[in-house]
Order: structure tokens, then C-alpha cells, then sequence
């Protein structure tokens, strides 16, 4: 079926009442827990999936729900950027610095107006593009044998630890504790248990639900208890402040557009694309402006656009989820966590094998974007509210949530165990800088990396050249060169000058 | 170099990243130790143990980086602040409320280990009299437990009392 017929039929999958129920929900239960103040997309993701898993649901309708869920949650750090100026991750400080000021000006809703018109349309693009795209590239994809997979994830890996954490040392050495963590229990070539010494338990490996709670949602608890009664007073906000002036529509629109094609071809690429287009986003925006002086004190572009490319980016990066199986930001990560543990390959054969989930999905992200549009901004109020919560009442819900949470995957008391030594640890990689995205990519894709190694050696019977040998997988390798010995030519020349 | 305040006790950066190197270093040998008694079979027929030897050596190479990265920065560049005071002892009570859930469930059952879990959580942040604070933990252990067990069907432990 061609890209038109595909999406007519995932519309037909989408729009069935049960589904735009669900996505609705999805999307308001995503920013419920999204603006709570340091949780944000990943926070809500982890604290949602196991809630998600025990209403068993198929596997089309509960990731159409966790797709409501991911924009919702994006929303609602956005939310809270503005309001309180915090932000729930990297892609949402620029919002803090430019939304936060304009709070203070008080257009905290005329700028969350700005940024839902700009997340809905910068969405819709990207969904469009995913439609064109993803077909593609998956039949692309099915060419691709064990040596192109081990070098493309390995490239997306490094990219992603090298990006988010600033230092290639400080990624490297979480990305690989995850593969160390995905290595424990079973070998995934031969089936065998694996450092597990003897114990039962740890042969069911470590899953990625309890590590992405403990790391994201309980570490992020421990933050907000030492910093207790730090946030700001939440102001109201009127239904009648929400609309922007003439002139604030007129500055935001090219920076929309701007954004919009920015985060749409920064999301195909391998890595932490929604951070680099939001931040590449905010630059271009300061540079193009004819109002630079307002930049730091409440420019509407500074919103505008990094919202706009925030949300292309992240339907963008649906495309290697959906037709190469490859998560490349922690976010799409959970939501492959969510297909996995529903015992769903996403890859170039899931177009083939369930088109009702592809099409599926792509349509219900349309309808998730259009809902976000419809149900943000009047229930501003709702979502305000939320943050008037008090404090002790909010950390108390939220460590019963993800306890509660893990523990209804699998009953187990170890999963629970799991997560809270991650969220110590995540606690102890916040106060130290350290991003912890890469240690949850490396658990997801370790198993993958690994067998794509082994299968590659298997084919060339133990020749490492296989990996020279294949045009893709030379292209990989070379661009993971690139990114490695860059930044340190970079040092080298500038410690020479 | 700053000094902290009473809810924080700054250390340099430095000495905080030469203890990840060195801590992460010495999990890294462990790790390389334990793979090393797993199978490798042969480079036509790589077995488990293959994958995780490089994995140890790239973390074993991650830790040696962030050591000399440590050694690179001046000593008073950027601190560390670890809470104190107030601020520690609210991460305690926190972390103690989570360990005391995960004690309690099997023997307690969840709604009385969700009781005693929010009440520290509440009691570590305080904004509440303590009665409203017993109240709010009472309905937040029942609460869960209703939505959870009977709407959601996930079977929660009842305790040894109620078993």
C-alpha cells in the first residue's frame, strides 16, 4: 500500500472511538504528570508505562496511548518552564529563560498560547514527513544486514552519549554501564544465563522499566525533596490572557516556520536531535531577530521556535523508531520499551508484519497533536492547579505512583529493589552533571549491538573486516570517526594557538 | 572557593569526578574479572563472554578519561554541593520512606506500607498539622489500593495479617 492508502487506513485505526479516547487520555494523563515541576517527558513516560501496561491493552492502542502521553508530557515541561521556571529536561531551559521572563511580564498565557499553536504545527509537519519518510527508509532498511545494524546503532550511541553530556568520557562511561547492565542474564545469540552466578532472579536480566523510574522519577523526587519549598508562587492564569497580540503572532510565525524545518531534519538524524534543534532553534532565532535586546528578557521568537522545533524533532525521530527499531533519544526509547514489552518488533518488517500498528500510530500522532491543541489551553486552569499542589502531597503521590507502578509489571519485589538503587544513582548523576540518558540507550540497545556483533562474525566466519567491507556500514563507521576525533582536533588546535 | 550554606556542603568537581574514575574503574576490573570466566568461543563463533570484554575495556577507557579530565580542571573551577542539613536530612527521610515500603509490603501489605511511606514523605517535607498529615496517608494507602487492586486488577500483597 502507497503512503496515502497507509494513512487512510491507520486513520481508519485511529479514529475508531475506543482509540481517540485513548489518545485523549493519553495526552491529559501526560501532562498531568508532565508538569509536575523536574519530571517532564521522561518522568511521565516512566511513571505512566507500567500504569499503561496494567490496563493490558493490545499493543496498537497502548502505543497510541503512550504517543498521547509523549506529547502530552512535552507540553507539560513546557508548562511548568514558564511557570515556574523549571525545567523538566534539556529541551525546555531555553523555554525556562525566555517563557519565565514573559510570565513575569505576565503573558505566562499569550506565551503558552504561542508555544501549543507552534508545537501543533511544527507536530503536523513532522507527521506528514514521517508518512513520506518512513516507508522509505524501511525499505531501505530491509537491505540492511547484521554489519549495518551494529555500525549504525554503535554511531547513534556515541552520538547521543557524546551530545547530551558534553563530555565524551562522561557518556562513554554511562553508556557503557548500561551495556554492562544489559549483559547481565540471558545471551541473546545462544540463550545462556550470563553473570548471573547462580541467581535466578538476575536472569531475567535487568528490564527497562524499573532503571528509566528509578533513574528519571525517583531521583527526580530526591531532587525536589532537597529543594523543597524552592519553587516560585504559581500566579493565575485567565482564559483571557491566552490569546497573544497582533504584533507577538506576527513575530512568532517565522520563527514557528523556521523551527519547524530545523527540528524536522535534525529529528531523522542519529542522536539528541531534540536538543540540538531547540538549542539550534533558540541561536538562529536570537541571530535573525530584529528584537536581540529582548533575548534573555522575554522574547516571544525564543519561545516560539524551540517549541516548534522541539516537537518536529520528536515526530521525526518516530522514523528510525517505527522503521528501523532504533531509539536515538530516551524518550522514544520508552516508547520502544512500551512495543517491546508488548512483544512488538518495531524494524523495516513491522510496516509489513502490522500495518494497523504503523499507520496506526502515525494517524493517532495527528490526532494526539490536534487533542494537545484543543485540550491545553482551556484547561490551563487544571494544569496551573496542579502545580499548586502541595509539595509533601505531590512527592508522596508520585514515589506511591512509581512504586506502585514497577511493581505491578512483574510483582516483583527486586524490580523495586532495582529502582531505587537507580534512583539513588541517578540522584548522585544529577548532582553531578552527568546526563543518564546514555546508560538507558545502552540497556536498550545492548541486546541488539550485541547480536548484530556476533551474527556479523558468524557471516564473515570471524573476519572484523565485514564492517569495511559494506558501503552503509563503512558510511556509519566513518561518521562515528568524525564524531569521536573532532572535538579532540578541536582541543589540539586550540591548545596549539 | 565557595562555602556551602547550612543545606549544602560544596566539594570541587575535581575530586568529585577522580571518585567516579577511580570507584568506576574498580567496577569496571570486577566486571572484566567476571566476563572473563564466561565462554569466548572462537572469532568464527564468538561466544557471551566476547561482547562484554569490550564493554568492560570501554569503561575501563571511559573512567581513564574522566580521570584525566578530573586532573585537567583547576581545582577550585566548578563545585559539587551535596545537601546538608535540612536539605540532607529531607533525602534521607525520602530514601528511607522508599526502603521502608519495600520492607514492609511482603509483611504489612501495601495499603499499610503506602500509609507509612506517605507519612514520612509528608512528615520529611511538612506544610501539614499532623493530624491532617495522618489523614492524608491513611487515604493515600486505601486510595492506592483501591485503584490499583480493584480497578486495575493488580494483585498487591495483603501482608501476613490479612493472608
Amino acid at each position: 500500500m502507497n503512503a496515502i492508502e497507509g494513512l487512510a487506513y491507520g486513520f481508519s485505526v485511529a479514529l475508531a472511538p475506543g482509540n481517540v479516547m485513548v489518545v485523549s487520555i493519553g495526552v491529559i494523563l501526560g501532562m498531568l504528570v508532565g508538569v509536575l515541576p523536574g519530571i517532564g517527558v521522561m518522568g511521565a513516560m516512566a511513571i505512566l508505562l507500567p500504569i499503561v501496561m496494567a490496563l493490558k491493552l493490545d499493543p496498537g492502542t497502548t502505543l497510541i496511548m503512550f504517543a498521547g502521553i509523549y506529547y502530552g508530557g512535552m507540553y507539560g515541561g513546557t508548562i511548568t518552564s514558564v511557570l515556574v521556571r523549571v525545567p523538566g529536561e534539556a529541551t525546555t531551559v531555553v523555554t525556562c529563560i525566555e517563557g519565565y521572563e514573559l510570565a513575569k511580564k505576565g503573558r505566562a498565557g499569550a506565551t503558552l498560547a504561542v508555544a501549543a499553536v507552534g508545537s501543533w504545527f511544527g507536530g503536523t509537519v513532522g507527521i506528514i514527513g514521517l508518512i513520506f519518510f518512513a516507508p522509505t527508509l524501511a525499505r531501505l532498511a530491509l537491505s540492511f544486514g547484521p554489519p549495518e545494524y551494529f555500525a549504525l546503532v554503535l554511531l547513534g550511541s556515541f552520538v547521543l552519549s557524546r551530545m547530551v553530556s558534553g563530555s565524551l568520557w562522561r557518556g562513554l562511561l554511562l553508556l557503557s554501564a548500561g551495556l554492562a547492565l544489559g549483559s547481565i542474564g540471558m545471551d541473546p545469540v545462544t540463550g545462556t544465563a550470563r553473570l548471573t552466578f547462580g541467581w535466578y532472579t538476575l536472569a531475567q536480566g535487568f528490564s527497562i522499566v524499573p532503571v528509566a523510574m528509578g533513574l528519571y522519577g525517583i531521583a527526580e523526587v530526591i531532587n525536589l525533596a532537597e529543594r523543597a519549598g524552592g519553587l516560585p508562587r504559581v500566579g493565575k492564569v485567565r482564559l483571557s490572557q491566552l490569546f497573544p497580540t497582533r504584533s507577538e503572532w506576527h513575530r512568532s510565525w517565522p520563527a514557528i516556520l523556521r523551527g519547524t524545518i530545523l527540528g524536522f531534519f535534525w529529528g531523522l538524524l542519529p542522536g539528541p536531535s531534540t536538543i540540538l534543534s531547540t538549542f539550534g532553534s533558540y541561536r538562529l532565532e536570537q541571530h535573525l531577530s530584529k528584537y536581540r535586546h529582548e533575548f534573555g528578557h522575554g522574547a516571544i521568537e525564543g519561545v516560539a521556535g524551540p517549541e516548534t522545533a522541539n516537537n518536529a524533532a520528536s515526530t521525526g525521530q518516530f522514523i528510525p523508531l517505527l522503521s528501523l527499531g532504533l531509539p536515538f533519544s530516551p524518550g522514544i526509547a520508552m516508547l520502544l520499551a512500551a512495543l517491546l514489552v508488548q512483544g512488538v518488533q518495531p524494524g523495516p518488517l513491522l510496516i509489513i508484519e502490522h500495518p494497523e500498528i504503523f499507520w496506526g500510530v502515525i494517524a493517532s500522532m495527528y490526532i494526539g497533536n490536534v487533542a494537545l491543541l484543543i485540550l491545553n489551553l482551556p484547561l490551563i486552569g487544571v494544569w496551573v492547579s496542579v502545580l499548586r499542589i502541595p509539595q509533601s502531597l505531590l512527592i508522596a503521590l508520585i514515589l506511591l505512583l512509581c512504586l506502585l507502578g514497577v511493581y505491578s509489571i512483574n510483582n516483583s519485589l527486586f524490580d523495586l529493589v532495582v529502582m531505587l538503587v537507580m534512583g539513588m544513582v541517578g540522584y548522585v548523576l544529577s548532582k553531578l552533571r552527568f546526563d543518564a540518558s546514555p546508560l538507558v540507550i545502552g540497556l536498550i540497545l545492548g541486546p541488539l549491538l550485541e547480536s548484530s556483533f556476533r551474527e556479523s562474525l558468524y557471516l564473515s566466519r570471524g573476519d572484523p573486516l565485514i564492517f569495511f567491507q559494506r558501503p552503509i556500514s563503512v558510511l556509519f563507521i566513518g561518521a562515528l570517526f568524525l564524531v569521536l576525533l573532532i572535538p579532540s582536533l578541536r582541543f589540539l588546535i586550540s591548545r596549539s594557538r | 572557593m565557595r562555602l556551602g550554606n547550612s543545606n549544602s556542603r560544596p566539594t570541587s568537581e575535581r575530586a568529585a569526578l577522580l571518585s567516579v574514575s577511580v570507584i568506576g574503574g574498580i567496577i569496571s576490573v570486577l566486571y572484566l574479572v567476571a566476563v572473563w570466566q564466561c565462554p569466548m568461543g572462537t572469532p568464527a563463533k564468538p561466544g557471551p563472554g566476547v561482547y562484554p570484554v569490550f564493554v568492560a575495556v570501554l569503561s575501563l577507557l571511559a573512567c581513564l578519561g574522566i580521570g584525566l579530565e578530573a586532573l585537567s580542571l583547576k581545582d577550585t573551577s566548578t563545585q559539587v554541593d551535596w545537601p546538608w542539613g535540612g536539605a540532607g536530612w529531607r533525602v534521607l527521610q525520602i530514601m528511607g520512606a522508599c526502603v521502608a515500603y519495600v520492607v514492609m509490603l511482603s509483611i504489612a501489605g501495601h495499603a499499610i506500607a503506602a500509609a507509612v511511606l506517605s507519612l514520612i514523605a509528608l512528615q520529611a517535607i511538612g506544610g501539614f498539622r499532623w493530624y491532617v498529615k495522618l489523614g492524608i496517608a491513611i487515604a493515600l494507602g486505601i486510595g492506592s489500593q483501591l485503584l490499583f487492586h480493584s480497578l486495575l486488577k493488580v494483585p498487591l500483597p495483603k501482608g501476613i495479617w490479612l493472608s
